[in-house]
């Protein structure tokens, strides 16, 4: 016989006894009775009184896991050589150069600490190798161009406030965040550093898989969709100094 | 016992740098003494007079201040510390051997294509220039007039040039030109140094572009030259195999500077200093804007049949060091 809330924690001891990772959990998700939900064969389950432990929102949160960047613009520049007009030639146009910086994923380590309610303090860092890309067209004497490219060092450090909800019927805890950081970008050597500011605005949903196995209230995945603002850097062109841009993230994460 | 040698070395307009080594990281003027080859540099401040020969068009006066604004210029770039000092006029010719650096204009009918040009006398000994004149060709019509005059040739835009080879300084290839007759017409340029001048009338050539103020900083470096600025160095190869003369421009992303030079060693090493740092693209480039020995010397060897490239490599200049810019590959 089967008590209500008895589900999860029978499921969690053999896995923390076996000393399984949060990620192989990942890899099995625990079907859970939710409350008011009826599985079949199952009893509903009563969440007030049987998981009390998930009925207080988690003091502390750590994920860690990875985050796509998708990059952007980062200017065009002309390089113009004067042209013989009298008196004054203008300028002649040698080639165009438009400057990206390529998509890419880093890792990615998200930590919160909630204040009141739903209101979570959250703070974290990203790491990549993201590559700036120039392309060069409209060359006077080369009409194919040509594609020149660096590899950087980007480290992103920021903080900010999430707001998450409970929703009753649900398992799922979506949030909106949004946060301000420091941006800091070197050349592959790391002989040249740039430093600029990014901001990111988004939300997501945490997806407990596990709760309350071995100290931990719950773990499970966490996925993040922002819009990015980013200023500084490495950028081409000054006459755009905030660019923005969309970042994806997914990682697993733990809370206490 | 003191040798002395003579050589024309450069002029606005096609005429040949005799005595053109290639140095570091701008191409100067070198000279070879035994087995030493050393930089042709001037001794602070340049001491010259100005020529009391007027022409049409441009009194005395009017040239006197033209030459002054040019050396004015050169002196204003504030990462150099190149400086000059008019002593006063003369009567005596560019043209002559006389130990005094003399600058005005000497009719020279022979030289078609030659506005200007700059002679040094070098004690070969010690390397030591004795004198450096410059000669504007009285054949041409001379302007000195604010907004120009359609027809005349700009005496300080001319003049700025051919100080900058007094200084030491050899031509830019910066520039693109297409054939006219026996000879080339300038489409456009980046650099004051480069040896096809704007047309008559033109302005364009009283304003030193970053090209210039590079190789100057590099020539007379500034107490804050090298640490503000960066350098790149690279190989060009053409089948795996160095290429010696080609042409290489380092284009600052982020200022929209072009600083140019050449590939001055049979393995096709190239070094381009005075450099903002950031982003840069290095392009390559044949050397056929130009008779290629108003460039470098030797010519022989000089590779001018393959396309433009950039370099794969997006190099980022360090301020006040060096980033390899790797191998560039050249081809038909
Ligand atoms: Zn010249």
């Amino acid at each position: 016989m089967r008590r209500p809330g008895a589900a999860p924690a029978t499921r969690a001891l053999p896995l923390a006894a076996a000393g399984v990772t949060v990620w192989l959990c990942l890899h099995a998700p625990p079907v859970q009775a939710q409350p008011g939900q009826t599985s079949a064969g199952r009893p509903a389950a009563a969440p007030s009184r049987a998981q009390p432990a998930d009925a207080r929102p988690p003091r502390v949160d750590v994920a860690v896991g990875v985050k796509w960047d998708r990059g952007g613009d980062r200017g065009t520049r002309e390089a113009s050589l004067t042209g013989g007009g009298i008196p004054h030639g203008g300028e002649v146009v040698l080639f165009r150069a438009d400057t990206r910086q390529a998509s890419a994923a880093g890792i990615a380590i998200r930590a919160g600490v909630r204040v009141t309610g739903g209101l979570v303090v959250e703070g974290g860092a990203f790491i990549s190798r993201p590559s700036i890309d120039t392309t060069i067209r409209d060359d006077v004497e080369q009409p194919e161009g040509g594609m020149s490219t660096a590899r950087l060092r980007e480290f992103v450090f920021d903080g900010g406030l999430r707001y998450e909800w409970r929703p009753r019927a649900a398992r799922l805890r979506p949030f909106v965040r949004g946060s301000l950081g420091y941006l800091r970008q070197l050349s592959d050597d790391r002989t040249v550093v740039e430093a600029g500011l990014h901001g990111e605005v988004g939300g997501g949903v945490f997806v407990p898989l596990v709760r309350r196995a071995r100290g931990m209230r719950a773990a499970g995945l966490r996925a993040d969709i922002m819009a990015t603002l980013r200023r500084g850097g490495f950028d081409v062109d000054d006459t755009t100094p905030t660019r923005a841009g969309v970042a994806l993230g997914v990682a697993a994460f733990v809370a206490f | 016992m003191t040798q002395r040698g003579r050589a024309v070395l450069a002029a606005a307009v096609l005429v040949g740098a005799a005595l053109a080594v290639p140095l570091e990281a701008y191409l100067k003027f070198g000279l070879v003494l035994g087995n030493d080859v050393r930089v042709l540099r001037q001794a602070l401040p340049v001491r010259y007079f100005v020529r009391d020969l007027p022409v049409e068009g441009v009194s005395v006066a009017d040239l006197d201040t033209a030459v002054s604004r040019a050396f004015d210029a050169w002196a204003g770039v504030a990462s150099a510390t190149v400086r000059a000092e008019r002593v006063g006029l003369t009567s005596a010719s560019p043209l002559e051997e006389d130990g005094i650096t003399v600058i005005g204009f000497a009719l020279q009918p022979d030289l078609e294509r030659t506005l200007g040009a700059t002679h040094y006398t070098i004690d070969i000994t010690t390397g030591r220039i004795v004198e450096a004149d410059i000669f504007l060709n009285s054949r041409f019509d001379w302007s000195v007039a604010a907004g120009g005059e359609p027809g005349r040739f700009d005496v300080e835009s001319i003049a700025l040039h051919e100080v900058g080879h007094l200084f030491g300084l050899g031509h830019s290839a910066l520039g693109e030109t297409e054939r006219q007759g026996s000879g080339r017409r300038l489409l456009a340029a980046g650099s004051v140094m480069f040896p096809i001048a704007f047309p008559p009338g033109s302005l364009e050539g009283r304003r030193l572009r970053p090209d210039d103020v590079a190789g100057i900083s590099d020539l007379y470096p500034g107490p804050r030259f090298q640490d503000e600025t960066g350098s790149v160095t690279g190989r060009v190869t053409r089948n795996g195999r160095g290429m010696f003369g080609a042409h290489v421009v380092a284009f600052n992303l982020t200022s929209g500077r072009l600083v140019g030079n050449f590939t001055l060693s049979d393995d096709g090493r190239f070094a381009i200093a005075g450099l903002d740092p950031g982003p840069t693209v290095l392009r390559v480039e044949p050397l056929d804007d130009g008779d290629v020995e108003s460039f470098l010397q030797p010519v022989t060897g000089i590779e001018t049949d393959f396309r433009v490239t950039y370099s794969p490599q997006l190099v980022i200049v360090p301020r006040g060091g060096s980033v390899d810019g790797g191998v560039i590959e050249v081809s038909r």
